[in-house]
């Protein structure tokens, strides 16, 4: 046990390294240094070379690489070329705004995507299904920025004026109703696939020989339903929010952007315009330990929920 | 407007201005009753991101102008309707051959610190912008200052050398673009930013907002009229626009164009339409490539159709222009023939030059108002006269590192700005921006004496003989003049269309105030 879970950490500082050679490599295929984009059209001789000067920009590639590699040994990504500040207080509150967005996101979607799922499953066929796997293929196929900007046509500049259309009172906690728009927008997004997955598993699970076994033996169906049947499909669950958590942790990125959302995904967009190759590092790098951690943290839960897998394990 | 008799332009200008009066008069009748006290205003600017500054040198972008123009003040400014008035000099005086300039300030001034504003600060100011290690925007328009000869005559008096005649300096000092010169203390210090400016510095987060209290010793009496001021960024129209809409700010920078009637037909909103001098031009190189031919460029210049540019690109919003700029210079060329398209001419002049089915492309990028979609409409337009264009459209930071300044047809984005100091930044041999890689002998002796010319209508005529032999062989293809289109909440007074090209009455929120 502690043998593989040292194994697959290696692997995953093996593929952090991987990451971030990779992203290095491909900032340099961009056109343009920071000290350009910093100055745009303004990028006079003058101007452009002290800039670069001051950036440390006139080094060779491989020293800027391994300079900033040096650093983050010492855990410290360095200061951001675009304004001088260190990284790590420019993209901490950056970090904390979109968590809540992802877990607000995951708080809404998951008991309401358990919850339709189910209640289709048992009512098979009938209206509610039938209407919940029109709404989840719709919403599917619509673009999150489709989605995003729909309700914020219903709810806030078209057809009500209920909610803020943007998120741009800072801190953001200190006016949570700029939040609800952003979480509908990604709780709706990622939604029809747990639903979809729910309620497939549910019905198999409903169908297998124990559950009937349950039923003849005179348990209530509500009770075979919550007592047998979901408990057996939280291992699948498990994999599938983890899934969605990874896709949202990226997928946030579109969304922050419509509803100016001072979150990681404007912070990286800006960060690639601007060349910021330190702070377009560490952001890259959050999201890919973020996706290995959920995933880490995904099978262990699986490995706890399901008795097999925790036999295997041991 | 202009000395000559009535033509098609003046007439255009004329009614451009009645155009206008409607919301003038709206601002007017506002201004009669009190401004009310208090409140906090809150801005939508256009754009932001990790590299705003309020560093007084490092303004780059319009968001930066828009905070940096209510922490500063400079010495002179720009008035709505293009009038340079007294800012915080009294009086800027040049010497006979406009090669020393006397600049006396107004007393009583202080800095948001309580200092008194004296000419040690604005000798700094010059020395700050100036320097050679860490040059500002302004650098490139002073190099023809003597650094070392910067002299304090008395505690408000200051003499300014220059090593050539530099009868433009008014127009420099009174320009709120990103080269502006704003006045800062002596002990400066750009991360606590202290000036004499309407509003006194809160909070910073670059790319997401800024905050500010009002400055309640400042020099201009009563203003300004609200307690705070909040800047917010939105890098998306939409986003701008919504949050407008929702009533998450009380005003907006930069509103599309397609916008606007949905805007000007709400009874909550108002519409803030300026007519400026503001230019988009195309660039064509006059060095090399297919347009070194002037024949090839007259071509291009006839077989635009400019009118349907305006109606297409600016939704209406704009003004026909005749290839040239800086329409409101007292020196503007105004009585040079109109443009129009001229096919039958257009095809005649290529097959002359041997350039029949020209084939080239137009690099742009989305950078400013109507870029790509004017390269778009010209790809069009130049069909008729059977040219060959292509759009290849670049992210921004592409177009300035691999582009600008180097494409044989590109396209730039200027301010309204007086023909002196544009030319400065564009078409003189030391512009820093000459894209149209323009030269000619008699325009630069021409030019050369208007510089060193203190007497202004002198200077205008010359100023018009400069224009006219661009007329004929300039690079630029200036379709249109745009209006800035801005949007407020009704219950904003005080902002009034202005002729700058700079968002929202040139930032200026010393003047607004909330109905409330």
């Amino acid at each position: 046990m502690t043998r593989s879970i040292l194994i697959r950490i290696l692997t995953a500082l093996l593929v952090l390294w991987l990451v971030s050679l990779l992203i290095f490599t491909a900032t340099q295929v961009l056109p343009g240094d920071a000290a350009q984009a910093i100055l745009g059209r303004d990028a006079t001789p003058e101007r452009l070379a002290a800039l670069r000067r001051q950036l440390n920009l006139e080094q060779g590639l491989v020293q800027q690489y391994l300079g900033w590699l040096g650093g983050m040994l010492s855990l410290d990504p360095g200061n951001s070329l675009a304004n001088g500040r260190p990284v790590v207080e420019m993209i901490g509150p950056r970090i904390f705004n979109s968590m809540v967005l992802v877990v607000l996101a995951a708080c809404v979607a998951i008991p309401l995507s358990l919850l339709v799922g189910t209640v289709a499953a048992v009512r098979r066929d009938g209206v509610f299904d039938a209407g919940s796997s029109l709404a989840t293929l719709v919403i599917a196929a619509l673009p999150e920025f489709v989605l995003a900007m729909s309700l914020t046509l219903l709810l806030s500049t078209g057809l009500l004026n209920l909610l803020p259309a943007t998120s741009v009172q800072t801190p953001i906690l200190s006016a949570p109703s700029q939040l609800v728009l952003p979480v509908t927008t990604l709780a709706l997004t990622i939604s029809p696939y747990m639903i979809r997955m729910a309620r497939a598993s549910i019905i198999e699970v409903l169908n297998s020989d124990f559950i009937q076994h349950a039923r003849l033996s005179g348990v209530s169906e509500q009770r075979v339903v919550l007592r047998y049947g979901i408990p057996n499909i939280l291992a699948e669950l498990v994999q599938v929010v983890a899934l969605q958590l990874a896709y949202l942790a990226g997928g946030v990125v579109v969304v922050e952007y419509v509803f100016a959302f001072p979150g990681l995904g404007t912070a990286l967009v800006d960060a690639v315009s601007s060349r910021d190759l330190p702070v377009i590092q560490a952001i890259c790098l959050f999201i890919a330990t973020f996706y290995i951690v959920v995933n880490l943290v995904a099978d262990g839960v699986s490995a706890l929920v399901n008795p097999r897998a925790r036999a295997r394990g041991a | 407007m202009s000395i000559n008799t009535l033509t098609r332009r003046t007439f255009l200008a004329t009614t451009a201005a009645g155009l206008i009066l409607p919301y003038a008069s709206a601002g007017s009748r506002a201004q009669g009753s009190e401004p009310r006290r208090g409140g906090r205003l809150r801005v939508g600017l256009n754009g932001g991101s990790a590299r705003d500054s309020l560093d007084a040198k490092g303004a780059l972008t319009e968001a930066d102008i828009a905070r940096q123009n209510n922490l500063y003040d400079m010495l002179l400014h720009l008035s709505p309707d293009y009038v340079i008035e007294p800012g915080l000099a009294e009086t800027v005086e040049p010497s006979e051959d406009a090669s020393e300039w006397t600049i006396h300030l107004r007393s009583g001034v202080e800095f948001h610190n309580g200092k008194s504003l004296t000419a040690r600060d604005v000798a700094h100011t010059f020395a700050y912008i100036t320097d050679p290690a860490a040059p500002g925007a302004a650098a490139s328009r002073f190099t023809e200052l003597d650094r070392d000869a910067i002299e304090v005559v008395d505690d408000l008096t200051l003499r300014l050398r220059f090593k050539q005649p530099f009868a433009v300096l008014r127009d420099l000092l009174a320009d709120s673009g990103t080269a502006a010169v704003r006045v800062v203390p002596e002990d400066y210090d750009p991360a606590a930013p202290v000036g004499t400016g309407p509003f006194v510095y809160d909070s910073f987060e670059p790319g997401v907002r800024s905050l500010y209290r009002a400055n309640r010793n400042y020099w201009r009496e009563g203003q300004p009229y609200v307690d705070e001021l909040e800047l917010i960024n939105f890098t998306d129209d939409a986003g701008r626009v919504n949050a407008l809409l929702s009533g998450q700010i009380d005003a907006l920078a930069g509103l599309p164009a397609n916008q606007a009637r949905l805007i000007d037909a709400h009874p909550q909103f108002k519409l803030i339409n300026s007519e400026t001098g503001a230019w988009n031009p195309f660039t064509m190189r006059v060095d090399e490539g297919p347009f070194a031919d002037v024949r090839v460029r007259t071509a291009m210049k006839l077989l635009v159709n400019r009118q349907q540019m305006v109606d297409q690109v600016l939704a209406g919003y704009g003004a026909v222009a005749n290839d040239l700029f800086a329409r409101y210079d007292p020196g503007y060329a105004s009585h040079l023939p109109q443009r129009e398209v001229d096919i039958e001419q257009a095809r005649f002049l290529l097959r002359e030059a041997g350039a029949e089915g020209l084939t080239a492309e137009i690099v742009t990028s989305p950078v400013s108002i109507g870029l790509v979609p004017s390269a778009e409409a010209l790809v069009g337009q130049a069909a008729l006269a059977g040219v060959n264009l292509s759009v290849r459209q670049v992210e921004p930071s592409t177009f300035f590192s691999n582009h600008f300044l180097s494409s044989p047809l590109s396209q730039t984005y200027w301010g309204g700005r007086n023909y002196l100091i544009q030319i400065a930044d564009s078409m003189l041999p030391t512009a820093p921006y000459n894209e149209t890689h323009w030269s000619n002998e008699r325009w630069l002796a021409i030019v050369t004496e208007a510089y060193a010319t203190g007497d202004d209508a002198l200077r205008a005529e010359m100023v018009t003989e400069a224009q006219e032999i661009e007329y004929e062989l300039g690079g630029y293809i200036n379709w249109g003049f745009y209006n800035k289109l801005d949007a407020v909440s009704s219950r904003v007074e005080g902002i009034v269309p202005d002729r700058t090209g700079i968002s929202l009455t040139s930032y200026a929120f010393r003047r607004a105030w909330l109905s409330s």
